[in-house]
């Protein structure tokens, strides 16, 4: 199958037009990969978090049936001052090692990246008038963000990767001029897909509320579920009221309580993820899929799914096969 | 031996383009001049405390056996890649843990093969530490607050000023944040903001100038208003390390000038 600069040609030679054919809340505590003991990461559990570790498992099996070209993930752990940034090294590999939980999380990675749409997703966001720029550098150390994302998403990392930085414009300038980014970022996102011809699946790496506890409950033990809670009421109500909120497809309604949602709750959505894939979704006012809800070291995990209402398994909207 | 030698120094990427801006080079300088005061004091170990290195869960001590490898920084990657090589003295890592441990400020030392090492340690060691002298590292934990930091640091201080080595401290910190949010061209770069450039000579001038009393004002007037480096929380980590926690002689400052629109410092603080 050929592929064009401007799109992906069909197996009958006829133009392709990309399409986004599921989103995902896919948050990235590295206790959720340090709980399922994969080969790649070195530190040994006895398990844990596993409501949250069976939702992502659900995650896996959709993302098989939608057979997606590429995964897109914008992740809050890689934040850049200047714009916004995709990486666009062919091959990147590595060891991440967690700064802030290092004796969970010392993963081996490696994956491809889908340069080409790397490269007219910043051109769709510079036409936009946002700045952006590729990253290049093969030596570069993906965030632990990103790679706890995909690897709950697709262990076996055998579909391509576009990495998107989370620029700092919501905590630098304020919420409105942060939501304004990344909603021109998101619509840039999607006309690059379409432009490109890929079936994507996009993925916001954020958890929900993310007040935590400052001190491992059990320092012996960090998969002692025993011992993990939410960190307040106030914080689960928040985060209940949320989830319903997109559960119903109140989408409009969730954005606007989220600011208040991020000041009370110090939720991690402030750093844009979730915005920019709503918004390259076209605000999807459809409800989204519940996988499963969780606490890691006190923060509020919520996984979720939208699918476009024509993109089921091996089709998806816009898409000429 | 003791605490013999202090410093401020603000570090970023642009540093290893001095030939591109006057306020690059001038920093780079600074390095020069307090590299010379370590060397007059015959320092033979540095502790660096980085607000570019964060802490959550309690305090972090670098303890890396095999600290070593290649940086990329997550902003500006096309400036290059950061080899680094550092000799940790893990024996004064431990030390200190233990020391924050039993006066009440949990931590743990680190010593992970690919534990990511903050671009501002990387680039202030290769510009201050060109005899490799062994090192550690402490993190600045974010919720630790300025009074928290100061009595965390005099506690550190107490066992630093007993240890049988000749210790300098350093503390990586930019004053103000302002950073260009676009693309700039690196020869017209400039500290951001008229009230960021106002806040860096009253700095400056009340620490130079041996005012201590100064600062209080000048912090509750203008902190809550412009872009700083976590607080200023440099200031209380390098105050905990002086004979009774209190600056007295006017500091050294070697250079001032901007990196990607911050303010950045280098200083030397005399006891």
């Amino acid at each position: 199958m050929a592929v064009s600069e401007t799109g992906k040609r069909s197996k009958g030679g006829s133009q392709t037009k990309g399409a986004i054919v599921g989103g995902f809340l896919a948050p990235h505590p590295p206790h959720l990969v340090y709980g399922e003991n994969p080969p790649q990461n070195e530190p040994r559990s006895r398990g844990g978090w596993e409501s949250l570790r069976w939702a992502y498992e659900n995650c896996r099996a959709r993302i098989k049936e939608l057979k997606p070209d590429v995964i897109l993930v914008h992740s809050p752990h890689w934040q850049t001052v200047v714009g916004h940034h995709v990486l666009a090294a062919p091959r990147l590999a590595g060891r991440s090692v967690d700064p802030i939980f290092p004796h969970l999380f010392r993963y081996e990675y490696g994956f491809d990246v889908d340069v080409e749409l790397a490269r007219v997703i910043v051109e769709e966001a510079q036409a936009a008038g946002l700045e952006s720029k590729l990253m290049q550098n093969p030596r570069f150390r993906v965030d632990y963000g990103t790679i706890v994302s995909l690897h709950m998403l697709n262990p076996n990392w055998d579909i391509p990767v576009v990495g998107i930085s989370a620029n700092n414009s919501p905590y630098f300038y304020d919420d409105k001029t942060g939501e304004e980014e990344m909603t021109r970022l998101g619509r840039a996102t999607a006309r690059a897909i379409e432009r490109t011809g890929r079936r994507a699946v996009l993925a916001a790496s954020v958890t929900l509320s993310h007040l935590h506890f400052s001190e491992e409950p059990n320092q012996k033990l960090p998969e002692d579920m025993s011992r993990e809670h939410v960190f307040s009421q106030a914080q689960y109500e928040w985060d209940v009221r949320m989830i319903n909120l997109l559960r119903d497809g109140k989408v409009d309604e969730f954005f606007e309580v989220m600011p208040d949602f991020c000041r009370e709750a110090f939720a991690e959505v402030k750093a844009g993820s979730l915005t920019w894939m709503l918004e390259a979704m076209g605000r999807p006012r459809y409800p989204a899929k519940l996988h499963g809800y969780g606490t890691v070291i006190g923060t509020g995990n919520a996984v979720m799914e939208w699918t476009p209402p024509a993109a089921g398994a091996g089709t998806a909207t816009g898409v000429n096969l | 031996m003791t605490i013999v030698a202090r410093a401020w120094v603000s570090s970023a990427p642009q540093l290893l383009k001095p030939e591109l801006n006057p306020d690059y080079a001038a920093l780079v300088d600074g390095y020069g001049k307090v590299r010379e005061d370590f060397a007059a004091k015959g320092v033979e170990r540095i502790v660096y405390w980085s607000t570019q290195w964060l802490s959550v869960l309690g305090q972090m001590y670098q303890a890396g056996s095999e600290l070593k490898g290649v940086h990329v920084d997550e902003n500006w990657h096309d400036l290059g890649d950061l080899p680094f090589d550092f000799r940790v003295d893990r024996d004064l890592a431990a030390a200190l843990c233990r020391a924050g441990e039993e006066a009440g400020f949990p931590g743990q030392t680190v010593d992970y093969r690919g534990f990511p090492v903050d671009t501002a340690t990387i680039i202030a060691d290769r510009l201050l530490n060109q005899e490799r002298l062994p090192v550690t590292m402490v993190a600045c934990n974010v919720y630790c607050d300025g009074a928290k930091t100061r009595a965390f640091s005099e506690v550190l201080s107490k066992l630093l000023m007993a240890r049988p080595e000749k210790i300098g401290v350093v503390a990586v910190s930019h004053v103000t944040t302002s950073y260009h949010t676009v693309a700039i061209d690196l020869r017209e770069d400039r500290i951001r903001g008229e009230a960021e450039q106002q806040f860096l000579t009253d700095f400056a001038g009340a620490l130079t100038g041996a005012r201590w009393q100064d600062l209080d004002g000048l912090f509750r007037d203008c902190l809550g208003s412009i872009r700083n480096d976590m607080g200023l929380k440099a200031l209380e980590w390098l105050a905990g390390t002086m004979p009774q926690g209190l600056f007295q002689a006017p500091w050294k400052i070697h250079a001032k000038g901007a990196l990607y629109g911050a303010a950045g410092m280098v200083a030397s603080i005399t006891a």
